[in-house]
């Protein structure tokens, strides 16, 4: 799937320059799930994920009569976006003494915890249906089998690089499906097969 | 430092961090030298991120919705290019012409939307969503727009009290004399009205109904065009009947939807439950035949031709839940919806594209939101002012 480029940016940077929402909408279509998916792996909350992806797309929107003469318009998107993370990170590690418990991450690991919240195990069982059958082998390899990287790495014959990048995507979606709530995902679903993917 | 910039920040993305590593992490982020190394940690998460983006269609629409509302907050606060509001003297006035003139000009009256954290794009109101509205002719032909009226009384007529309660139409004290009102809506609205009997009635867009003030005769007869979801209130001694431009509907249970838009070609009714009986207005084989729906079925009618089908109810009533479901639907059948709800004008460049969908779509997003889901599936179209061109 081409994703990484916007078809028609230039174009459509100009006419977001001079205040047209809808071009700007495009963008934001395009560039959204990047930015949200890396804000919600350190903010751990769709919620603030949400708020936060506007403010990075809102200073966007306030600096838009630079947009024309950029020549690297996803370059400037993510520095913001990264210096962004930098920030809320800082403040998110600073504002406790100990790490907030990780739902996610004990429901994966502690089968104790698992037991207790079972119906949340189903659920990310039916998160863990959902996704692409690649991400869905290589994560099952990690969770299940408790390969390491390197080892399912050379098992499919993928990079190192591949594997860690479909783990920690597989994660991002487990966890925006279950902080989200099943009927919005289905929803969500619905659009998705909609929209052909 | 034991550990690198990366590994906190991995350990902190799995949710696997230690206590110890928190800690170690804490002293890293707060020594400002540790920026850059940090930095370029997330520069390369990001690359990869967007060389193989996740779908988070949820996130991205609520992303969506709140920047229209902020960029909408921004520009009434700063005021640079002023919009062309009109003020409320100013407003009035409009709508007295639009009491005249009736559709066509609701395009100049500022639109509010239905719940408030779901805005609307202002300076293109040709895209927002439909909302709650409605027109309300009474017996003695004088009109009543119901657009912007919450809660209150509307009209005294023959004694009985014409009242919007939290935005639905709501007839009490019910009087004698038999005189008939009208609703209707215009394309871009919808609205809820409690009949003299509590019968619901919930009108899609582009549809009216006809009613007595009070069912004083035998039997309850009502007229529906359009699409219209109906709840009857159970009165055994009061038969309903259902009248649209090509049947009769004689309701012998509760609840179903009748779509009755003549430019779909056929009238559907689908029953959600209790029983009801259709008949075609022209013969079917030179017999009026009538026919018996049980909850699920559906009668389908078309001049000289009628017949029970099985119906999908929850996608005919999905319009009422806000939401469009197309099933199998060709571009022209989800065009169509489109157009009364967006009060838009569609048009076809060359050939019309042979696709069909499947899915549904919440209908409070923008219309431009709507048509870029379905460009996902090659369509291409063009918007210039009300009128969006379909090109192939």
């Amino acid at each position: 799937m081409e994703r990484t480029q916007l078809y028609n940016e230039e174009e459509l940077l100009r006419r977001v320059a001079g205040g047209n929402e809808q071009a700007f909408s495009e963008v934001v279509d395009h560039y959204a799930p990047v930015v949200y998916a890396q804000l919600l792996v350190y903010l751990k909350d769709v919620h603030r994920a949400e708020e936060v992806s506007q403010d990075i797309f809102m200073a966007i929107w306030r600096n838009r009569e630079k947009l024309p003469g950029m020549d690297n318009f996803p370059g400037y998107l993510y520095v913001s976006t990264r210096n962004k993370i930098l920030t809320v990170v800082k403040e998110r590690v600073m504002a406790t003494e100990e790490p907030p418990e990780d739902r996610l991450h004990s429901l994966l690991t502690d089968p104790a915890s698992a037991v207790e919240f079972k119906e949340l195990m189903n659920s990310i069982r039916r998160g863990i249906e959902l996704l692409p059958a690649r991400r869905k082998e290589v994560f099952m390899l990690s969770r299940q089998e408790n390969l390491t990287y390197d080892e399912i790495a050379s098992r499919l014959g993928l990079s190192k690089n591949t594997v860690k990048e479909h783990i920690s995507e597989a994660l991002t979606f487990l966890r925006d499906y279950l902080n989200r709530g099943m009927d919005v995902i289905l929803v969500g679903l619905l659009w998705l097969a909609m929209a052909g993917f | 430092m034991p550990h690198t910039a990366e590994y906190y920040l991995e350990r902190l993305a799995e949710g696997s961090i230690t206590p110890e590593e928190w800690n170690a992490l804490q002293t890293l982020l707060s020594a400002a030298e540790n920026d850059a190394a940090f930095a370029e940690v997330l520069d390369r998460q990001l690359q990869q991120k967007a060389a193989a983006p996740g779908h988070y269609p949820q996130a991205v629409q609520h992303i969506q919705q709140g920047l229209a509302a902020r960029i909408a907050a921004e520009r009434s606060t700063t005021q640079v290019t002023p919009v062309k509001r009109l003020t409320p003297r100013r407003w009035m006035a409009a709508a007295a012409m639009v009491l005249a003139a009736l559709a066509g000009t609701w395009l100049l009256l500022p639109r509010k939307a239905t719940q408030p954290g779901q805005p609307v794009a202002a300076r293109t109101p040709q895209l927002a969503p439909g909302i709650n509205g409605a027109l309300l002719t009474l017996a003695d032909g004088k009109q009543v727009m119901l657009d912007t009226i919450k809660n209150g009384v509307v009209a005294l007529q023959g004694g009985a009290e014409v009242r919007v309660v939290n935005g639905a139409l709501v007839y009490e004290n019910t009087g004698t004399g038999l005189a008939y009102n009208t609703i209707s809506t215009p394309k871009g609205r919808e609205y809820h009205i409690i009949l003299p009997d509590g019968t619901g009635v919930w009108l899609n867009a582009a549809s009216s109904i006809r009613y007595p003030i009070a069912f004083t005769a035998k039997e309850r007869r009502i007229q529906i065009t359009g699409e219209a979801y109906i709840q009857v209130a159970a009165d055994a001694r009061k038969p309903f009947y259902v009248a649209t431009p090509l049947s009769q509907i004689q309701v012998l249970g509760t609840a179903f939807n009748i779509n009755a838009y003549e430019d779909e070609g056929a009238e559907v009714t689908t029953l959600a439950n209790g029983k009801i009986q259709v008949t075609g207005n022209t013969l079917v084989n030179g017999n009026v035949l009538p026919v018996t729906l049980l909850p699920g079925q559906a009668a389908w009618c078309r001049q000289k031709e009628l017949r029970v089908t099985e119906g999908d109810v929850e996608k005919a009533l999905a319009w009422k839940n806000g939401i469009f479901s197309f099933q199998d639907a060709d571009i022209p059948t989800v065009m169509r919806q489109l157009a009364r709800w967006y009060n838009v004008e569609v048009k076809y460049e060359g050939q019309i594209p042979a696709r069909t969908f499947e899915g549904e779509i919440g209908r409070t997003l923008r219309l431009d939101q709507v048509l870029r889901i379905l460009t996902k599936t090659g369509i291409h179209y063009e918007i210039d002012g009300n009128i969006v061109t379909i090109q192939p």
